[in-house]
């Protein structure tokens, strides 16, 4: 019984350990994260914008979407990314052997012809089946191919492209007008740059206005509220730390943007993972490191894209379990990285914290739940010690999340209804009352499936990209 | 986009906040790990631990209250700018109209960057006048005094606003600045000189000055990207840099591609003959970044025949591209031959460009094009062109 009690006070202590070490590192991000804002908004103005929009000095981009099922968002979302403010680029759908009306939907609203499929194909993929250009947009393509997956997919735009970045976005996301030039101004200034990552908003309860979203406010449930305080705590204080240390691991599927030829170098996208996001950049680290060549991989605070979060928690569970398992992938893939210092910080800091800090938290956190009944049992619980420690971590993480809501009230584009600071202010409590707790479950239960899940996406409930009419827009605006 | 004000202030804020929580984490810590090995008393644990938490819930009210007053601040203070912009803008432009309307000596913040942005909207004479009237104020000088600023945020506005005012008397320190520590002052004092310099008459200053950029650029460790987006602001008083970097023979290869990039895009043709040297040049890349600007140059077309030709035949593919598509310059009973032949290359991207280029060669350029279509031998050059063809179709629909 005293080696059980001494085991449980020792994990005990681990686990509040852990939790400082955690939190010093969420602090130190969140700091560093802001910094590079402070920094980045005076080095980009809209004059530099103006200036390489009038002298044409950008490199032109291939926009691919890849999408499977979309349905619902796939013409709102090409007729955002065809509205870009940006002088050349191309639109590359692909979609996934989708079996719903995606095709047909985007023949109508484009007016789309077949065209032979003729390209260079460097990378592999399933097969194309038809190939598809828009009589109304030149710079429109279409691609119907086999169901290969996400990665599939986008090899199969990859090799269509023509331009020398491409830029990978989700189906069911809409970028800002200046979304590209912004994420591509990097190329210009550093010759070093091999991709750029941008920051994801939720697109829940915006207004949208061809294509556009010209208004914020907060959506009704508190689902999707949740997951905007999640986001802005992620984009805006944890990628922007990493970038600062040049280990930036993660570029969201959802908008990134990459030299074509170090992604065609580096072999594609892996297909068979549901992690291809984070796989491809981990890969491109990994590359250049080992041919000893300089490269640069970046966060960017400005260059937006929203996209659509799960509004029921069925849809949630499956893309949490899929991130997580995601991670695993990745980690599991590239292992020889961990703790190796022949990859300098990606070796011996960044593969590390995330195996310890994003991989086992859940882990640890569940174990750490469990052991408020287990202490109880021993009779060794103490009332106020665990009542101080549940304060502290609840207090901790509503300070991390409000320093995140203070990043986003810089941004021009903001919440901006009191009452919308207000509600942020409360999901930050609000998380820790079971939300929190079901994602550190489902995030277990991902680890436990890796292997005998390797791949497999799960299905996705989509609600759509609801425009609103131009006079009702302006409407509410008033 | 995002607001500049208030940023740095958040900034301390968080330094302050998160610093005495870090320290409070890293004293519990310890404290946990003294407990651990008994040398510290439970009760010593607890008192700490309640500090810890008291400390974090001052902590979270300070940073709420924080963000909640800069929200309404920020609020108010941009529709008050707003309002107060609209009015100064107003008043120079009602001076531009005059030249009579006062304008006080002293001017306001809000009233500096509405006259900055007008400098940046209105050109010609009034944007000149603009530019008088911003350096008469001595709004110049003092953007020139905080470009020496310590705080680096205040010395990068101070550089952007002298892009925006593009005054003659702010190029030394413009100057000054390519010397800067940090990569981004640098390129924006290369955009400074470059606006600058493109708003100055032509004449032997310009001629002076643009000679002093040339010397520098063709030294600098700046990106390609940033010295080829400052000789395209250059736009008219671009030509002797780019004549002296490709001149000079210790210009840095990255440069010179640049170089060659700009005078392409500005259809510098006086610069043909410098471009028509790196034609044969033994680096790849700069023979490749010539081929590619030759066509907009008008270079003698009899003359680089053979060179272009003979450069769609190299090893290289890229620099094969280029001269495939530069194919179009030469005369079309020496390019079509060469094209129907480029129409089977190993590479897809030659391939592609050779289709291209026969498309925009006019009636015999597509002729070639059809045929090649229906009977070339090489089944991937019948592919190709079936291809372009199509495109071509589409082009044309109503």
């Amino acid at each position: 019984m005293s080696v059980l009690l001494t085991i449980t006070l020792a994990f005990q202590y681990v686990v509040l350990a852990y939790f400082a070490v955690l939190n010093l590192a969420y602090t130190l991000f969140g700091y560093l994260g802001l910094r590079s804002i402070v920094v980045y908004t005076r080095e980009l103005s809209q004059m530099t914008l103006r200036d390489l929009l009038a002298r044409e000095s950008y490199k032109p981009v291939s926009i691919l979407v890849p999408a499977y099922n979309e349905e619902k968002s796939i013409v709102a979302s090409v007729h955002s990314f065809l509205g870009l403010r940006f002088p050349e680029f191309e639109v590359v759908v692909v979609s996934d052997g989708s079996t719903d009306q995606t095709i047909p939907k985007l023949i109508e609203a484009f007016a789309l012809v077949e065209i032979p499929a003729v390209y260079c194909r460097t990378l592999p993929s399933a097969a194309i089946r038809r190939m598809f250009r828009s009589l109304e947009h030149g710079n429109l393509v279409v691609l119907e191919k086999e169901n290969g997956g996400k990665a599939d997919a986008l090899n199969a735009a990859i090799d269509v492209a023509r331009y020398p970045l491409i830029c990978s976005v989700d189906a069911d996301s809409l970028l800002d007008a200046d979304a590209l030039l912004r994420a591509t101004r990097p190329f210009l200034e550093d010759d070093d740059v091999i991709a750029i990552g941008g920051t994801i908003r939720p697109l829940n309860g915006a207004t949208i206005v061809d294509g556009r979203v010209t208004a914020l406010s907060m959506p009704k449930g508190w689902l999707e509220r949740l997951q905007i305080l999640e986001y802005t705590r992620a984009f805006f204080s944890g990628r922007a730390g990493w970038s600062h240390f040049d280990a930036l691991l993660i570029i969201s599927g959802a908008f990134g943007v990459f030299r074509r030829s170090a992604v065609i170098e580096a072999g594609g996208y892996l297909v068979g993972t549901v992690g291809e996001d984070m796989e491809l950049v981990v890969r491109l680290h990994r590359r250049y490191r080992e041919l000893r060549q300089r490269y640069r991989i970046l966060f960017t605070p400005d260059p937006i894209c929203w996209t659509e979060v799960p509004a029921d928690l069925g849809t949630l569970r499956r893309q949490r379990n899929r991130w997580h398992r995601g991670l695993w992938e990745t980690l599991w893939h590239h292992r020889s990285l961990m703790f190796n210092p022949r990859f300098g910080r990606l070796g011996t800091a960044a593969f590390p914290y995330f195996l310890v800090f994003e991989g086992v938290s859940p882990i640890v956190e569940a174990i750490g739940w469990v052991l408020i009944p287990t202490t109880f049992a021993l009779g060794i619980f103490n009332g106020w010690f665990a009542i101080l420690f549940l304060a502290l971590s609840v207090l901790y993480g509503v300070l991390l999340s409000q320093l995140a809501v203070g990043i986003e009230t810089l941004l021009l584009q903001r919440y901006p209804r009191l009452r919308d600071r207000l509600i942020l202010f409360a999901a930050a409590f609000l998380e820790f009352a079971g939300y929190r707790q079901i994602l550190v479950l489902e995030r277990c239960l991902a680890t436990a499936q890796v292997f005998r899940k390797r791949g497999v996406w799960g299905h996705m409930q989509r609600q759509g990209i609801a425009e609103e009419p131009r006079d009702k827009a302006a409407e509410a605006a008033q | 986009m995002w607001r500049r004000w208030g940023d740095y202030l958040y900034a301390i804020t968080v330094l302050v906040v998160f610093g005495a929580e870090a320290l409070a984490l890293a004293a519990l810590s310890l404290a946990f790990f003294a407990r651990l090995l008994g040398l510290l008393p439970y009760t010593r644990l607890l008192a700490i631990l309640t500090w810890v938490v008291i400390l974090t819930c001052v902590s979270l009210a300070v940073v709420m209250q924080h963000v909640l007053v800069y929200y309404a601040a920020s609020a108010w203070r941009e529709r008050t700018r707003r309002e107060r912009s609209t009015e100064w803008t107003e008043l120079f432009v009602r001076w531009l109209f005059d030249r009579t309307t006062p304008v006080p000596q002293r001017l306001p913040r809000e009233a500096v960057d509405a006259l900055l942005d007008l400098r940046e909207t209105i050109r010609g004479e009034d944007g000149a006048a603009i530019g008088e009237l911003i350096e008469r104020l001595g709004i110049g000088a003092r953007l020139m005094a905080r470009t020496r600023s310590h705080n680096f945020a205040t010395r990068l506005q101070a550089v952007e606003g002298l892009a925006k005012a593009r005054l003659p008397s702010a190029l030394d320190a413009a100057f000054q600045l390519l010397d800067d520590q940090s990569a981004v002052v640098r390129f924006m004092a290369t955009r400074v000189i470059a606006r600058t310099l493109a708003s100055l008459p032509p004449g032997e200053e310009r001629e002076r000055q643009a000679l002093r950029l040339a010397e520098r650029l063709r030294v600098t460790d700046l990106p390609t990207g940033v010295v080829e987006e400052a000789l395209l602001l250059l736009d008219d008083a671009a030509e002797p840099v780019v004549r002296v970097l490709l001149q000079h023979e210790g210009t840095r290869p990255k440069i010179v591609r640049a170089a060659l990039d700009a005078a392409g895009r500005l259809d510098l043709s006086r610069l043909s003959d410098l471009v028509a040297r790196f034609l044969t040049h033994p680096d790849a890349e700069l023979r490749a970044a010539a081929l590619q600007c030759a066509p907009r140059l008008h270079l003698p077309p009899e003359a680089i025949a053979d060179t272009i030709t003979k450069a769609a035949e190299e090893p290289i593919e890229f620099v094969r591209v280029q001269a495939t598509r530069a194919l179009a310059i030469i005369p079309q009973s020496r390019a079509l031959p060469c094209l129907w032949v480029r129409l089977h290359d190993a590479s897809w991207w030659v391939r592609r460009a050779a289709a291209e280029t026969l498309r925009g060669l006019g009636p015999a350029g597509v002729a070639v094009l059809r045929r090649a279509d229906e009977r070339h031998p090489d089944r991937f050059a019948r592919q190709m062109a079936h291809h372009i063809l199509t495109e071509a179709r589409l082009a044309e629909v109503p």
